[in-house]
């Protein structure tokens, strides 16, 4: 058996082996997105972003340490706050967590802010619109992914700009290639 | 009827490449990695190098930082993570070519770095490689993972 069938097996049957899975891709992009919005925002520095949200720059400092996975939602409102951003946390499939890391880029992830988001500004979602194209299946193997994010930036009608545009939806079809 | 989701895993854009430090038939890093680190530690830093690999400047690097002292002769560097509540730290240096060599891997608390000796490691292997007395190999990074 080789390397990629021994984890596969493990994540299908350990509790374990998926918590540390699912913990270090949030623990890696989670700090990464924090990292990015803060370094393209009008406060660079910890400190400054530290004063926008209410916590102490060592705290910044911590949550932007790779692996620093054990933020509160209280904690990621706080910095979505500042940064005036929304936040998602959503239950997903282990490829769309997948999807999402290997698209994940710290250098282009941007978000735009409610001050210029004009679609937020001006309407509601209502029914019809983009939040409501995406249906998970039921036995999809839902785990957490968090992003933080806009509905501005969405794309082909997907409501998670996390996922890159070579998510493609289908009516039939296998729901995900992570296993295969 | 119900949508369902296909995913396509494109290959990510990476500007960096990642070795371990080898010496004789000896691969530190990966006795460390394979040897060592918890499964919760393996996939942090499995993670932890995809993303950092796709940061073109890696003054931006998650947890990087350049030490001072005597490994500052060698440009020897740091990247931090966390994972079992541990504080985790790779030293490395760069090579021509937007290469990433991992020289040591230890954990560190307080002023204690464990294994003991993690710096002067770093530093005397960092020398092996300006004197080619040891070689690199390549750290794959599983897009699949």
């Amino acid at each position: 058996m080789d390397e990629r069938s021994t984890t596969l097996s493990r994540l299908k049957s350990s509790f374990d082996t998926r918590r540390a899975y699912i913990s270090a891709k949030l623990g890696t992009l989670v700090p990464s997105q924090i990292r990015a919005l803060r370094t393209k925002s009008d406060m660079p520095r910890q400190a400054d972003l530290a004063r926008a949200s209410e916590m102490l720059q060592s705290r910044i400092s911590v949550l932007e340490t790779p692996g620093a996975a054990n933020a509160t939602l209280d904690t990621l409102s706080r910095i979505a706050a500042a940064f005036k951003v929304g936040v998602i946390v959503k239950f997903v499939p282990f490829s769309e967590m997948l999807a999402w890391e290997n698209s994940f880029s710290q250098d282009q992830f941007d978000v735009i802010k409610i001050d210029q988001d004009a679609q937020f500004l001006a309407a509601s979602a209502g029914p019809g619109s983009s939040m409501a194209m995406v249906s998970i299946p039921a036995e999809s193997q839902g785990y957490l992914f968090i992003g933080l994010a806009n509905r501005t930036t969405y794309r082909e009608g997907f409501c998670n700009p996390m996922v890159p545009a070579s998510i493609v939806t289908q009516p039939t079809g296998a729901a995900s290639s992570f296993f295969q | 009827m119900q949508n369902r989701i296909k995913v396509i895993l494109s290959s990510p854009t990476y500007f960096w490449s990642f070795a371990d430090y080898v010496e004789g038939r000896q691969n530190p890093i990966e006795n460390w990695y394979s040897g060592e680190l918890s499964e919760d530690a393996r996939f942090q830093f499995d993670s932890l190098v995809k993303n950092t690999a796709k940061i073109e400047n890696h003054l931006q690097w998650g947890g990087f930082k350049f030490l001072s002292g005597k490994p500052k002769k060698y440009s020897i560097w740091q990247l931090d993570f966390i994972a079992d509540r541990r504080q985790y730290r790779v030293l490395g240096i760069f090579q021509p070519g937007r290469r990433a060599v991992l020289l040591e891997g230890c954990y560190h608390k307080g002023k204690i770095y464990t294994p003991q000796g993690a710096l002067e490691t770093a530093c005397k292997r960092a020398k092996n490689l300006m004197e080619k007395r040891a070689t690199t190999v390549g750290r794959k990074i599983d897009d699949t993972f």
